[in-house]
């Protein structure tokens, strides 16, 4: 059996398929997941327990948390407690399966020490759930005797600054997301 | 190729395309509530209950301060009769209640406990309490049980000085209250 087909349907075969492109796109975009954001839990190393005050530690975690939330920077809450800021170790699998439980895509772990010829020195982690470490920042200060790690920080700070700066909008530093702007179509509509 | 052949392969990918519009938007429209009159399994976990559990950070002595949280895993799957209910790698969330009374402290503390609050599946937080001990470990690497406090619910108790609990050493708990719960695919 033979099918006839008219010349201009013939010339509109092979639009079929751009069809079925058009189509199957965004089903491919809605199937990606979109990372989320980082979880953050701070570890206070022996050094800096033997010989700094735990004041120091937690304000240096805050700071460096204000300065992420400052950059737009998209960091993930535990809903079951408050952050992890501990001189007890927790292994790294412990912590990305809360960070996983939390919902988040990358834990950031925030390393504050006290090493013997720095007054204060902060490393920044980053891992994906699948445990690999995909960077790493830090920054000490070495300053002069009438300074102390508190007022070590803030050189501290611009010196992070700049090693995460090009970070931002990366894996483990991932900006929020802005609302999604109303379409210009609704805006034209007519009130009733 | 034939006109018949281009026919049927146009109209294979016409129906496909459509077909994936479909599939489209279920996964972009939120999922609307069943109408399936046919409830989800469920399940009760009696108040009793053995809940195998391990610690998922370790405790010393020295840097544990009371009202700290703690975390804790659950070692094994837990099951009612051959259900499944909660998958083995639940956190479990318990906290310090004998330690350090401040992190300014410099001492260490002589009694390290800890009160097993919860267990988190989900949507649900089952309570725990727990009664048996919990190993400890003294700095010196020699073994002591740490079997002080004992019969206090929801305790875990050691006692000493320089006492460490060990990430990953196990312990016991108990379901604190009936609860219903469906019943997961193993």
């Amino acid at each position: 059996m033979r099918i006839s087909v008219p010349f201009g349907m013939r010339r509109l075969l092979p639009y079929s398929f751009l069809l079925f492109v058009a189509h199957i796109s965004p089903l491919a975009g809605a199937c990606a997941e979109s990372p989320n954001g980082s979880y953050i839990a701070a570890f206070r190393t022996p050094k800096h327990v033997a010989i700094s005050k735990p004041e120091v530690f937690h304000d240096t975690v805050e700071e460096v948390v204000r300065y992420l939330e400052n950059k737009n920077v998209e960091l993930v809450s535990d809903p079951l407690r408050s952050r992890i800021e501990t001189q007890d170790a927790i292994s790294i699998d412990s912590l990305l399966k809360i960070a996983k439980d939390a919902g988040a895509s990358y834990l950031l772990y925030i390393v504050v020490d006290r090493p013997m010829a720095q007054w204060l020195k902060v490393t920044v982690q980053c891992y994906d759930l699948d445990q690999k470490m995909l960077w790493q920042a830090s920054a000490g200060y070495t300053g002069a005797f009438d300074v102390n790690s508190k007022k070590a920080l803030p050189e501290i700070m611009k010196k992070l600054d700049k090693e995460l700066a090009p970070r931002f909008n990366h894996p483990g530093l991932l900006l929020k997301k802005a609302p999604a702007a109303p379409s210009p179509i609704a805006e034209r509509r007519p009130q009733p | 190729m034939s006109a018949a052949r281009m026919v049927f392969l146009s109209t294979i990918a016409v129906l496909f395309a459509l077909g994936c519009e479909n599939l489209g938007a279920q996964a972009l429209t939120p999922r609307v509530p069943s109408t399936d009159p046919r409830p989800i399994q469920t399940i009760t976990l009696r108040d009793g209950t053995e809940v195998n559990l391990k610690f998922a950070q370790k405790l010393t002595s020295q840097g544990a301060v009371v009202d700290q949280p703690v975390e804790l895993v659950l070692s094994d799957d837990l099951k009612v009769l051959d259900y499944l209910v909660v998958k083995r790698g639940a956190r479990v969330l318990g906290t310090v209640i004998a330690g350090k009374e401040t992190e300014k402290k410099r001492l260490e503390s002589k009694a390290l406990a800890i009160r097993v609050d919860f267990l988190h599946a989900g949507e649900y937080k089952i309570g725990l309490r727990g009664e048996k001990t919990a190993e400890g470990k003294r700095n010196k690497d020699a073994m002591v049980a740490g079997t002080i406090l004992l019969g206090i619910p929801g305790l875990i108790a050691t006692s000493g000085k320089h006492y460490i609990i060990p990430e990953g050493t196990p312990l016991k708990a108990y379901v604190d209250q009936d609860i219903e719960l469906p019943v997961l695919s193993n």
